[in-house]
């Protein structure tokens, strides 16, 4: 369609124009630095065998972020987004291998199921006014108690060969996943610069009192970002099913932590009104060179989390700093 | 100390991306003196005195306490006590923490407790010093913006440094509270202290102060002895070329008897008012007068479903609304300009753009996609329409000035086309030229058929714009005046409680 084709093209114009904003080349300065670091460190970094795993595991980690960063831009946080992406994607698993529904149908089923969740996180946080750490955390138990009652903490196996290639598949070199990725990043990114929706999204996190004065509905407005959330959580997941042929319970369990972290280092202020899409992608990719240095250079696997959480809490001070300074005016 | 200056600064400039905020300014506060820093919205005044309170650094220039130069304010923080004009109180503590935070008195023995006796003593002290009879142990939170301003006062003044520095300490509270807060003052002023005094409110000078600096666009236009200068003056030089006009002219539309009501209020009884019943026709203005916290803004905010009623129906256009939110309030044509902009107001953190277009951005959008071009002709019509100064309109909105934050918010709420706009001290903290364009516009506003209700603490303004004046006393009706026969004695009277 003409019209889909042109926002596409607006969106891509957007993304290039926050490409070059001064934010993002504190990210991206960042970004190269850490990569020609990891690159001394390590011989094996810069093998195409090896970036096309930093690759591939960007692109679920930034999905995931991306939707992260929808919901912080209100002001707010989603907690649950790793348990949804496992919940509704053994949802997924079970249909397609189990009840034998069609593969397109599963997943249709999943996003739908993924909306829900995130209706359900929005609703008790707008309707019921509930601070969303403690709702989120809630519904992060429910969704992942449901994910093990579903699956009796069995992984469901011999998912239909002919969707492999969503998680598997290569294009160009490059893996599929990215290429879902970077779409969805120009569609959020056009979002956020050129739709109303988007505008009201940073409004309301900016100031939520002047933004009912104005007559914007933010209860729907952040319903909004939290169903993006979960439904960005699904996509991720149902990859990720994709990817590995089956639907594992764990699916989710470790992308909650870095979507935050990716989405903070990348400029979004978790008190919300301030970030940009592109920015929790740079940072996501941060973290992911991060983590795949430490697994190049051997470091034992219970250090593994200890070198990322500082390199993640240096990042946000280096960041806090350079506000600082900036803003000592 | 031979000149007797206390506190100097020497070819201060300071610069902001895209504009200059002062260049090249002297000022000196000299020894028992109150000096008065006069200047139009952006004209420099609250950046000078955040440089000489260490909160912003300047590009260039010196400093000086008693002849000495100071390398680093923040060596002299502790000689200097501020009271700046945005509130900076600690919501929930109470009225005696936020005086004396951080220097707290403390138990006589072990050091690390705070003995809350001496500091509710010592704060009710103050308090009652101030005239103001509040009890320490209160939440600040709980109190209105007036007693808020007051306490801020009371800790500057606790601090008993040679120094003080006021920014606008009267621009919420009402005459009696002036009063005493002047005699504070001079009492102070006589002990010593040396007081640097900024406002807008041109007939405080004459009552108060020893000196006055005038500055324009980030320049120093001067400094007078009190006795030197007269009022026209002090306000053409805070203008420059342009024409102050100090009694704007507004002609009274007086046939409005005959336009129709479009907002009807009966019976309306909320949180801190009670039975407030009054209607409201096309082309009229109407002003809220009362003390400060007579429950004016509260009225206001029910009205437009903020806050919640009790009983009591509200008609717009004679039809019977049921208004449970701002939204609604929106769809009826009903619009609220908030008291405190900054907290209410503004998105600090967008740009000015974004702020401005935001009420209408649907109206500038095909399928929720925003025209860019759209969006940028609208919002540079509106600032040259309301004279709004700045750089770019890209700008973020927390870089603007108090005066140009304010007027951004008057044009987004009436770029709308409401039919009622019920405005909370619409003049609060802008200067006097800026004052007289609001109310210009405010009139031509009425004229093209709008309802406007205007909330002020101002009486002789209120006498000048609105056509009829409510008083509120504590939550009811007191009196209603026709605009052209009440005085601000009457006003006065009735506000305070006195029939």
């Amino acid at each position: 369609m003409p019209s889909n084709i042109n926002m596409q093209g607006k969106g891509l114009k957007e993304l290039v124009r926050t490409a070059f904003s001064k934010k993002i080349a504190g990210v991206l300065s960042a970004l190269i630095a850490i990569t020609i670091f990891s690159s001394i460190l390590s011989p094996h970094f810069l093998t195409s065998y090896n970036i096309t795993i930093i690759i591939r595991e960007l692109a679920f980690i930034g999905i995931v972020t991306l939707g992260q960063t929808m919901v912080l831009l209100t002001g707010e946080i989603d907690l649950s987004v790793g348990a949804v992406a496992g919940f509704c994607s053994v949802m997924a698993g079970k249909l397609m291998v189990e009840l034998n529904v069609s593969p397109l149908l599963s997943i249709i089923l999943a996003l739908i199921l993924g909306s829900l969740c995130g209706l359900v996180n929005g609703l008790l946080v707008t309707k019921l006014k509930l601070n969303a750490l403690v709702v989120t955390l809630g519904t992060m138990g429910v969704y992942s108690g449901l994910n093990l009652v579903i699956t009796k903490g069995k992984s469901i196996t011999d998912i239909p060969a002919h969707i492999y290639f969503l998680g598997q598949g290569m294009l160009l070199e490059i893996p599929f996943p990215l290429y879902i990725m970077l779409a969805i990043l120009i569609v959020l990114t056009f979002t956020a610069y050129n739709t109303t929706y988007g505008r009201h999204l940073y409004a309301t996190g900016s100031n939520i009192e002047a933004a009912e004065i104005v007559g914007l509905r933010v209860d729907a407005i952040k319903i909004g970002a939290f169903i993006i959330s979960s439904l960005l959580a699904t996509i991720a997941g149902i990859l990720m099913i994709a990817r590995l042929g089956s639907a594992q319970p764990a699916i989710g369990q470790a992308w909650l932590l870095p979507s935050i972290a990716a989405a903070v280092i990348g400029g979004t202020a978790l008190t919300g009104g301030e970030g940009m899409p592109l920015g929790s992608i740079l940072g996501a990719a941060i973290i992911g060179v991060i983590e795949n240095t430490i697994i190049l250079l051997g470091v034992s696997p219970y250090w593994q989390t200890v070198v990322s959480g500082t390199v993640v809490v240096a990042a946000v001070s280096i960041d806090s700093m350079r506000r600082m300074i900036a803003g000592k005016k | 100390m031979d000149n007797g200056i206390v506190l100097e600064a020497r070819k201060i400039v300071k610069q902001f991306p895209g504009v200059v905020a002062l260049n090249q300014v002297d000022f000196a506060l000299k020894k028992n003196q109150i000096h008065a820093l006069i200047g139009e919205n952006g004209a420099g005044k609250s950046t000078l005195i955040k440089i000489l309170t260490g909160v912003y650094k300047k590009d260039s220039g010196s400093i000086f306490l008693n002849a000495e130069e100071i390398a680093q304010v923040s060596q002299i923080k502790n000689r200097i006590a501020f009271v700046p004009q945005e509130f900076n109180l600690f919501p929930h503590l109470t009225i005696a923490e936020n005086i004396f935070i951080p220097i707290e008195p403390k138990n006589r023995t072990r050091r690390y407790l705070v003995d809350y006796r001496k500091m509710n003593e010592e704060a009710s002290k103050i308090l009652s010093l101030l005239q103001m009879n509040l009890n320490p142990k209160m939440v600040v939170n709980k109190i209105d913006a007036a007693n808020r301003q007051m306490v801020q006062i009371a800790r500057a003044i606790s601090q008993n440094s040679e120094i003080l520095i006021l920014d606008e300490p009267t621009s919420s509270v009402s005459y009696q509270e002036t009063e005493s807060l002047f005699n504070i003052l001079r009492v102070l002023k006589s002990q010593g202290k040396s007081i640097i005094y900024i406002t807008h409110k041109l007939e405080e000078l004459y009552n108060l102060v020893d000196a006055v600096t005038i500055l324009r666009d980030g320049n120093l236009i001067g400094t007078w002895n009190i006795k030197d200068i007269d009022r026209n003056e002090i306000v053409r030089m805070m203008a420059g070329i342009r024409l102050a006009k100090i009694e704007p002219e507004l002609e009274k539309i007086k046939d409005f008897q005959r336009k129709k009501i479009i907002l009807q209020v009966e019976n309306l009884s909320g949180l801190g008012f009670q039975n407030i019943s009054f209607h409201l026709r096309e082309t009229e203005i109407l002003g809220f007068a009362g003390l400060v916290g007579a429950g004016r803004t509260e009225i206001a905010k029910t009205i437009l479903g903020i806050l919640p009623k009790s009983s009591g129906k509200i008609f717009i256009n004679e039809k019977k609304k049921k208004i449970q939110s701002p939204v609604g309030a929106l769809k009826s044509g009903l619009i609220y300009i908030p008291e405190d902009r900054k907290q209410s107001g503004i998105f600090s953190n967008l740009s000015l753009k974004e702020n401005i277009s935001l009420p209408l951005l649907e109206k500038m959008s095909a399928l929720h996609i925003i025209s860019k071009k759209k969006e940028k002709s609208f919002v540079n019509s509106i600032i040259s329409r309301f004279n709004i100064k700045v750089s770019s309109i890209e700008q973020k909105m927390k870089f603007l000035s108090g005066g140009n934050q304010q007027k951004a918010i008057i044009a987004r709420s009436i770029s709308v086309e409401p039919k009622i706009i019920i405005f909370d001290e619409p003049t609060k903290g802008i200067d006097v030229n800026s004052k007289a364009e609001i109310y210009g516009q405010l009139k031509e506003l009425a004229k093209t058929g709008l309802g406007i209700i205007i909330i002020s603490s101002e009486m002789e303004e209120l006498l000048k714009a609105a056509d009829r004046i409510i008083v509120i006393h504590k939550g009811e009706i007191k009196r209603v005046f026709e605009g052209d026969s009440a005085s601000p004695e009457e006003l006065l009277r009735a506000a305070i409680g006195l029939a």
